[in-house]
């Protein structure tokens, strides 16, 4: 797998996605960060942007009006025939209940537990290679 | 005429008589039977049984004469019941003293012989005699008199028989009649209605709680069909296939809801119960009908305390679960920036700025671990361990990694011996050993590096898991409460902690069906003990590994 292009966040916490981005810069990532703080601008970018650019998509769950678990379903038709977008769920607590559900949608590639540290980064980003 | 003067015994006598309860009474064949005996061994026209009463002599069989009784003045027997042991001979009364100016003898039915012997009680009363009487003068014979004797015995001996039978068969009636009065007071004291139902499903008996529960009257329901009493259609559809159901053995009992007309809407248990005689024989079916409203009620309310309990802890959890989810965000951010001002800007910042941020940071991480913990711990409520074979040696690998910082802060050691392969949940049991042996690195006695070793031992299907350290120890005071929730025995400064780890710990042991507890010498180290079920592989999975 080529090397990742671009990362978008999605999360409607702004704290955190500053500091995810600093944690990504910090991580040695160089590419494109796009950043959204709900669920319809995130699927919105999805329907008009290129999906064939390698991608790291880090989704919250807990997002008011629509959680990431809703996202991710309707990113799937979207994502269906393009592997190069990766999708992980973020959560601020790993409740089992949300690991179980995010195991059973096909799209969700991981689960992480906020908030994302550098070496983590580095490690799934790495992997994609 | 001389009148016989009355025995010494009179008094008893009659007494006696009486006890026999046979005067007045109708023939019997037995008795008559006697006289017939008596006047054919004789040769007399007239034989009698006659029983010598207060007034009168009585004849309880007679041959040969028409009158029932005579006065006792008149009467030959009041002579003879005299001398009991003696058969009173009179050959030719107009020559006897005593007799030849009695009335039955100057006139008819003119008596001349007379023979009588005395009819003796085994307690020895003379009741009366067994006597053969001719118009004509004649003799008897030793023989005859004898033969009298011994049908006087008999007399005796069918007089106490009777005696007996009735006696027996009165004590029979009393108790009977006694034990219908228990069950009489037992059933109108019964909360059960009662009823006795024959094999033509018709009421014999019921009692007089089923009497007021269906506002009938005693009349209205015995001797009458269930039909009748309860309609033909709910007998039709409900009783009759129960009943038919209980005469064929199969005993039945189910709970309903029944509008009596005398009580209103009742819950009650039916039962319909086959009845026996006392040789087997099935002979109808009790049906009792308990009432069970109490009951209910009491379950209803019961069930809705537990609603009421199970809404509200499942509240309370849902509360924790989103405070704890909510707080976290805030938390994240205040741990996450921070850091980030400690790591990146520190040098900028004069010494007090730079205190008071690391009391905000130790701070914000300390409230982060309280919630990772309060949320494992509500997490545990409510959870059924799936149990799967885990082996405690790989976990303690991964605890290991996972403690390697503070482990190498510390200069600890861990160690452990083989461990067993125990039935569990793999993370819940990591958690369980990274909180115990967190617990031993961290409460170090000072300038002592740390040693947490682990052991175990194997009995039966459980083992025991014992995690020993080297540490400051517990004092037994505390040592019972260890396990409660947001219990600490120190200040912060001097050990970090939420509280939360030993409950936890004890709350998984129990999810394992297993058990957590202490022991320690204080200033030597503490020795947490941990029972767990072993992982007994299944019989299937041994023999297919043998193939």
């Amino acid at each position: 797998m080529p090397a990742i292009e671009r990362v978008i966040l999605i999360d409607d916490n702004e704290s955190d996605n500053v500091y995810h981005e600093i944690m990504i810069r910090r991580s040695g990532f160089a590419g494109e960060i796009v950043v959204f703080e709900n669920g319809v601008d995130g699927l919105h970018y999805l329907e008009t942007t290129d999906l064939d650019r390698p991608t790291y998509i880090f989704l919250d769950i807990n997002m008011p009006m629509m959680d990431g678990f809703e996202v991710a379903e309707r990113a799937a038709p979207l994502l269906e025939n393009h592997r190069a977008v990766i999708v992980v769920m973020l959560t601020s607590s790993a409740s089992p209940h949300d690991r179980e559900r995010a195991g059973k949608l096909e799209i969700v590639h991981g689960f992480i537990t906020k908030p994302l540290r550098v070496d983590a980064i580095r490690d799934l980003l790495d992997d994609s290679f | 005429m001389s009148v016989a003067p009355t025995p010494d015994n009179e008094h008893e006598r009659l007494a006696a008589l009486a006890r026999f309860d046979v005067l007045d009474t109708l023939p019997q064949q037995l008795f008559d039977d006697i006289t017939r005996l008596a006047s054919t061994i004789c040769g007399t026209p007239i034989a009698l049984i006659s029983l010598v009463d207060k007034e009168r002599q009585w004849f309880k069989s007679r041959v040969g004469l028409d009158v029932q009784q005579t006065s006792r003045e008149v009467a030959f027997c009041a002579h003879a019941i005299l001398d009991p042991g003696q058969v009173m001979v009179v050959e030719d009364a107009t020559r006897d003293q005593r007799f030849r100016d009695n009335p039955l003898v100057l006139g008819a039915p003119d008596f001349r012989f007379y023979a009588g012997a005395p009819i003796v009680t085994t307690d020895g009363f003379a009741l009366g005699t067994v006597c053969v009487i001719d118009r004509e003068k004649r003799a008897l014979s030793p023989a005859q008199a004898e033969a009298l004797r011994a049908l006087s015995r008999m007399v005796v001996a069918l007089l106490e028989h009777d005696k007996n039978l009735r006696d027996e068969s009165r004590r029979l009636t009393d108790r009977a009649r006694r034990t219908i009065e228990y069950l009489q007071a037992i059933d109108a004291e019964s909360l059960d209605l009662m009823a006795f139902v024959d094999r033509d499903h018709v009421y014999r008996y019921v009692n007089q709680t089923f009497l007021d529960y269906y506002s009938l009257r005693r009349e209205d329901v015995v001797g009458r069909g269930i039909a009748e009493v309860l309609g033909e259609r709910y007998y039709r559809e409900v009783v009759k296939p129960l009943i038919d159901d209980a005469f064929a053995g199969r005993a039945t009992a189910y709970e309903g809801l029944y509008d009596y007309p005398g009580r209103g809407p009742t819950h009650v248990e039916v039962q319909y119960l086959l009845a026996r005689d006392a040789d087997g024989e099935i002979v109808g079916v009790v049906v009792r009908a308990h009432n069970i409203e109490a009951l209910k009620q009491r379950e209803s309310q019961l069930k809705s305390v537990v609603a009421m309990l199970e809404a509200r802890t499942l509240e309370q959890q849902k509360f924790i679960h989103i405070v704890s989810h909510d707080l976290r965000e805030p938390i994240n951010t205040i741990v996450n920036f921070s850091s980030l001002l400690a790591d990146d800007h520190a040098a900028d910042l004069p010494a007090p700025a730079r205190r008071y941020l690391e009391f905000v940071r130790a701070g914000g991480k300390r409230m982060k671990a309280l919630l990772d913990d309060l949320l494992s711990f509500v997490q545990l409520e409510n959870y059924s361990i799936d149990a799967r074979p885990v082996d405690l040696n790989a976990a303690m690998n991964l605890v290991r990694d996972d403690l390697a910082l503070a482990i190498s802060q510390a200069g600890a050691q861990v160690l452990w011996d083989e461990l067993p392969v125990v039935a569990g949940d793999a993370s819940q049991l990591r958690l369980v050993l990274q909180n115990l042996v967190t617990n031993g690195i961290k409460f170090a006695r000072k300038d002592v590096a740390p040693v947490v070793r682990l052991s175990a031992s194997v009995a039966g299907n459980q083992c025991q898991i014992m995690v020993q350290d080297n540490g400051i120890g517990i004092p037994d005071t505390q040592l019972e409460n260890i396990f409660d929730m947001f219990k600490r025995l120190h200040s912060r400064t001097q050990y970090d902690g939420t509280g939360l780890g030993l409950s936890i710990c004890r709350k998984i042991a129990e999810l394992h069906g297993g058990r957590i507890a202490a022991a320690s010498t204080p200033g030597q180290g503490s020795c947490f003990t941990l029972s767990l079920p072993i992982f007994s592989a299944p019989l299937k999975e041994l023999s297919d590994a043998g193939d």
